[in-house]
C-alpha cells in the first residue's frame, strides 16, 4: 500500500474513532453518577435538586421538554418544509430553483446564538402578546424558531428524494390524465416517502440536539411541563446552562454527563433511522 | 373505402420538429378502430415520437412543434382548446419498460378512476377486477391485489400496466414497444392480449420485432428518417412492398 | 413550457416564499439594527467595563483564532477521510459502519461535543481551557462537513485537483461554524470580557457567540445597539463564508457540466 493511501486510510479510521470515543467519554464520564442513582425515577421524575442534601437528579421533565420542542418544530416545519422542496423539484424552473436552493444553504449557517437572540427580541414578545401570555419564553416559542432552523436539512433532502424518483412513473400517471398537481401529490410524492421520512428523522435529530436557541428561549423551568405554551429546559439547555457551575467529578457533574449520554443514544438512534434508509438506498 | 366513423385517428400532413429538426416528416395515415396498427422502422425513425404525439405526451418538450392536422377522436388534438387530460383518458398508453407505481395492484389499477372522482368501493373493485381479467391478469393475482405492484414479474408489470390504462375506458391504446423488456414467453401472453384488446379498440403498437409486427398486427406502416414510407395491409407490406426500403427493411438488409 | 400554475401549486409556492422569507429577513433586520452600534472603536478596542463600554476586539480575534485552530485540525484528517471513502474504501462491514458513523457524528448535539471537548482535551490531555482545546472540539464537530464536502467532489483518476473544489468548500463551510458555535466553546476555554488579546494557542479567549450570548442573558445593562452590532458582525462574517461555499460550489457545477 502507497504511504498516502496509508494516511488516507488512518484518517478514515480516526473519524470512527472519534465516533467511538465520544461514546466512551460520556459513559465513562456518567458510570460514578449510574453506579449509585441509577434508576428508572432518574428518567421519570421531574425533580432537579443538584445542590440539596441529598442531591435529587431526575431528567424526566427535561425529557418531555425536549420532546414538546421538537414536536413543534417538526409539526410547524414539515409541511412547509416538504411544499418547498415540491416547489423546488417539480414546479419551479431549474434557474429559479437553483437561486432558493443557494438562499437555503446559506441561511443554514446562522448561528443558533443568532437565532436565540433574535427569537429573545422578537419571537418571545410576538408569541405573548399574541397569546396573551405571562412570558413568551415558552417551549412553543423555542419549537417556532426551530422550525425555521431544520428547514434548509427538510427542504434540501426531500428535494433529493422527490428528484430521486424515476421519471417513468410521473409519465404514467400523465398518460393515464392526471394534470401535473395529481401527479406530484399520488405518485410522485408517495414514491418519495422514504426519502423524506429520512429527511424528517434529520431534521428531528437536530432538533432534539440544538443547544442556544431553546437555551435562550424556552424559558428554562426546571418543573414538568404541563402545557407547550409553560417555560421549559429541554436537555441541552440543561448541559449548557449548569455545566459550569457543577464542581468537577462532583454528583451534579457526573449527572450532566450521564443526562449527555441519554442525549447522545436519542440522536444517535434517530440519526441512524435516516442513515439507514440514506445508506441502504446508496447501497442499491 | 373504410366507414368514417371506424377512424379512430386520422393523420394528415404531419410534421413534427424538435427545435431546428425535423422529426416526422409530413405523414398522412389513419388508424382504425378494432384494428391493430403496427409502425416498424429502425432506431431514430421517429416511431416513438409519432406515437406520442398521438396522446401529446411529447408536449413538455422544449421547442417541440406540430404542423398538419392530427385527428384524433373527431377532434384536432393540437388545437389550442383540446383538453389534454380529457384525450389521455381516451387514448390510453403503454410503455416500453413496465412502469407499475410503487403502489399496490389495486391502487395502481384504481389509479385512472380516481382521478376521474371514482371513490365508490364497489365500482372500483368491479373496475379493478374487469381491468386485470381484460388484462389477462387477474386469476394469477385475484389473492394479493394489494401487494406491490412491483412485486410481480415483469410481463406481469406490464399486463398491470395494460390493466391500468384499459381502468378508464380509453378508446384507443398505443404501445411503445411493449414487449422488448420481457422474455419469449412474457412476450407471446402480451401478443395474445393484444389480440383480444383489438376486439374492443383501436391498438397501435410501435415495434422494432418485425415477426411481432407479422403476427399481431392488421395493418403496418414503415417509417425511415421520419418519413412515411409505406403504410398497408400488414401481409402486403410483408409479402410484397411496393417500395424497394422496405424490402431491404423486412428483409433484414437495413438497420 | 407550461408557466401556468394551479391553485394548489400556487399554494406550495407560497410555502416555499414563506420558508425562505424568516431567515431572509432575519438576516435583514439585523444587519439594519447592527449599523448604529457599529464604529472604529466597537470594532479595534478592548472592552470597559464588562463590555458595556469600549469595544470586542478580543472576542473577533478570539473568534479569528478559533477558526484557524479548527481548519488547521479539521483539514488534514477531514480531506484524508473524505478521499479513503471516495477512493479506496472497500464495499465492506467496516465501510458501511464508518458511514454510519459519519452520518451520526454530523447528528451529534453540539453541547455533547462539548462534554466530549471538555473531557479529553481540558482534563485528560491537559490542555485546560484554551484556544487549543476549543479548536479541536471544533474540528470534531466540524470534520464530517470536510469529510462530506471533500468525497462528493473526489472523482477517480486525479484525485487531488478533483479534491480541491471539495476541500474549498468543506473548508468554508467548517470556518462559518467554528465561527458560530457557542456550546462547544462554552466550557472548553471561551470568556467574557478579557482585557486583552490571546497570546497563544493555550490563551482563554474571547469569541463572538459567547460574547453575544452573555451579553443578551447576563449583562442586563448591556446596551441594546452593542448586542446587534455584536450580532451583526458575527453574521457577516458566517454569512461570508457560507456564500463563498455556495459561489464555489456552483461555479465549479457550472465549469464541470462542459
Amino acid at each position: 500500500m502507497p504511504y498516502q493511501q496509508r494516511l488516507v486510510t488512518l484518517a478514515g479510521y480516526a473519524v470512527l474513532l472519534i465516533t467511538a470515543l465520544i461514546f466512551v467519554f460520556l459513559v465513562q464520564q456518567s458510570w460514578p453518577f449510574v453506579r449509585e442513582h441509577g434508576s428508572l425515577v432518574f428518567f421519570t421524575g421531574d425533580r432537579w435538586l443538584p445542590v440539596s442534601l441529598p442531591p435529587v437528579f431526575q431528567i424526566g421533565g427535561f425529557l418531555v421538554s425536549s420532546g414538546i420542542i421538537t414536536g413543534v418544530a417538526i409539526i410547524i416545519g414539515v409541511p412547509f418544509g416538504v411544499l418547498a422542496a415540491i416547489s423546488l423539484a417539480e414546479l419551479l424552473p431549474p434557474g429559479v430553483s437553483v437561486i432558493f436552493r443557494s438562499i437555503f444553504e446559506v441561511t443554514a449557517g446562522i448561528p443558533s446564538v443568532v437565532f436565540g437572540f433574535l427569537g429573545l427580541k422578537i419571537v418571545a414578545p410576538a408569541v405573548a402578546g399574541l397569546l396573551n401570555l405571562p412570558t413568551g419564553l415558552t417551549g412553543f416559542s423555542a419549537g417556532l424558531v426551530l422550525s425555521i432552523m431544520i428547514l434548509p436539512t427538510l427542504v434540501s433532502l426531500s428535494e433529493e428524494a422527490l428528484r430521486a424518483v424515476p421519471r417513468e412513473y410521473a409519465e404514467a400517471s400523465y398518460a393515464l390524465g392526471a394534470n401535473r398537481w395529481q401527479t406530484i401529490w399520488r405518485v410522485i410524492v408517495p414514491s418519495a416517502r422514504g426519502g423524506i421520512g429520512a429527511a424528517v428523522f434529520l431534521a428531528m435529530g437536530r432538533a432534539i440536539g440544538e443547544t442556544m436557541t431553546v437555551l435562550m428561549i424556552a424559558g428554562g423551568r426546571l418543573a414538568m411541563p404541563t402545557s407547550i405554551f409553560d417555560p421549559m429546559r429541554p436537555i441541552t439547555a440543561l448541559i449548557a446552562s449548569e455545566v459550569n457551575n457543577a464542581a468537577r467529578n462532583s454528583m451534579q457533574y457526573h449527572a450532566l454527563f450521564t443526562a449527555g449520554l441519554i442525549l447522545f443514544i436519542i440522536t444517535f438512534a434517530v440519526n441512524a433511522i435516516a442513515a439507514s434508509v440514506i445508506v441502504g438506498k446508496k447501497a442499491r | 373505402m373504410v366507414a368514417v366513423q371506424d377512424t379512430k385517428i386520422m393523420l394528415r400532413d404531419v410534421s413534427i420538429y424538435y427545435s431546428a429538426l425535423h422529426v416526422i416528416k409530413s405523414v398522412s395515415m389513419s388508424f382504425l378502430d378494432k384494428e391493430i396498427t403496427a409502425i416498424i422502422g429502425p432506431s431514430g425513425s421517429g416511431k416513438s415520437t409519432l406515437l406520442r404525439s398521438l396522446n401529446r405526451m411529447n408536449d413538455h418538450i422544449a421547442g417541440m412543434r406540430v404542423e398538419g392536422e392530427a385527428n384524433i377522436l373527431g377532434s384536432n388534438v393540437y388545437a389550442p382548446t383540446v383538453d389534454v387530460v380529457a384525450l389521455r383518458r381516451r387514448v390510453g398508453m403503454v410503455f416500453q419498460k413496465p412502469n407499475p407505481f410503487p403502489k399496490s395492484i389495486y391502487d395502481n389499477v384504481a389509479y385512472g378512476p380516481r382521478l376521474q372522482g371514482q371513490k365508490s368501493k364497489v365500482e372500483l373493485d368491479g373496475i379493478v377486477e374487469r381491468s386485470l381479467t381484460q388484462a389477462a391478469l387477474w386469476h394469477e393475482v385475484k389473492d394479493r391485489l394489494h401487494a406491490s405492484g412491483l412485486a410481480l414479474s415483469g410481463g406481469q408489470q406490464q399486463r398491470l400496466c395494460i390493466a391500468r390504462a384499459l381502468a378508464v375506458d380509453p378508446e384507443v391504446l398505443l404501445m411503445d414497444e411493449p414487449a422488448s423488456a420481457l422474455d419469449p414467453a412474457a412476450t407471446a401472453k402480451i401478443e395474445d392480449l393484444m389480440l383480444k384488446l383489438k376486439e374492443h379498440l383501436a391498438v397501435v403498437v410501435v415495434t422494432h420485432n418485425m415477426q411481432q409486427a407479422a403476427r399481431v398486427s392488421d395493418y403496418t406502416a414503415f417509417l425511415l428518417g421520419g418519413e412515411l414510407v409505406e403504410f398497408d395491409i400488414t401481409r402486403k407490406i410483408f409479402t410484397a412492398p411496393t417500395d424497394k426500403r422496405t424490402d431491404d427493411y423486412i428483409s433484414g438488409r437495413m438497420g | 413550457m407550461r408557466t401556468k400554475y394551479s391553485a394548489r401549486e400556487i399554494a406550495c409556492l407560497l410555502a416555499l416564499f414563506l420558508t425562505v422569507l424568516p431567515p431572509l429577513a432575519a438576516v435583514l433586520y439585523i444587519f439594519v439594527q447592527a449599523l448604529p452600534g457599529i464604529s472604529f472603536e466597537f470594532i479595534f478596542s478592548m472592552p470597559v467595563r464588562r463590555g458595556i463600554e469600549g469595544g470586542i476586539l478580543p472576542a473577533i480575534v478570539g473568534t479569528l483564532w478559533l477558526m484557524f485552530g479548527t481548519t488547521l485540525a479539521v483539514l488534514p484528517i477531514g480531506v484524508g477521510a473524505g478521499i479513503y471513502l471516495a477512493e479506496f474504501a472497500p464495499n465492506n462491514r467496516l465501510t458501511r459502519l464508518l458511514e454510519m458513523a459519519l452520518v451520526n457524528l454530523a447528528g451529534v448535539p453540539s453541547v455533547v461535543f462539548g462534554l466530549f471537548g471538555y473531557t479529553i482535551f481540558v482534563i485528560m490531555l491537559g490542555f485546560g481551557p484554551s484556544i487549543l482545546s476549543a479548536s479541536l472540539t471544533l474540528a470534531a464537530l466540524t470534520l464530517p462537513l470536510v469529510v462530506t464536502a471533500t468525497r462528493w467532489q473526489t472523482v477517480s483518476t486525479i484525485i487531488m485537483p478533483c479534491a480541491r473544489t471539495g476541500v474549498v468548500t468543506g473548508t468554508l463551510l467548517a470556518l462559518a461554524r467554528a465561527a458560530g458555535e457557542t456550546a462547544p466553546i462554552l466550557i472548553t476555554g471561551a470568556a467574557f470580557a478579557l482585557p486583552n488579546l490571546p497570546r497563544s494557542f493555550m490563551s482563554r479567549f474571547m469569541a463572538l457567540p459567547y460574547h453575544l450570548y452573555i451579553s443578551v442573558t447576563q449583562i442586563p445593562a448591556m446596551p441594546p445597539e452593542r448586542m446587534w452590532a455584536t450580532a451583526g458582525i458575527l453574521l457577516f462574517l458566517v454569512l461570508t463564508m457560507q456564500v463563498g461555499a455556495t459561489i464555489w460550489r456552483e461555479q465549479e457545477r457550472r465549469k464541470k457540466q462542459w
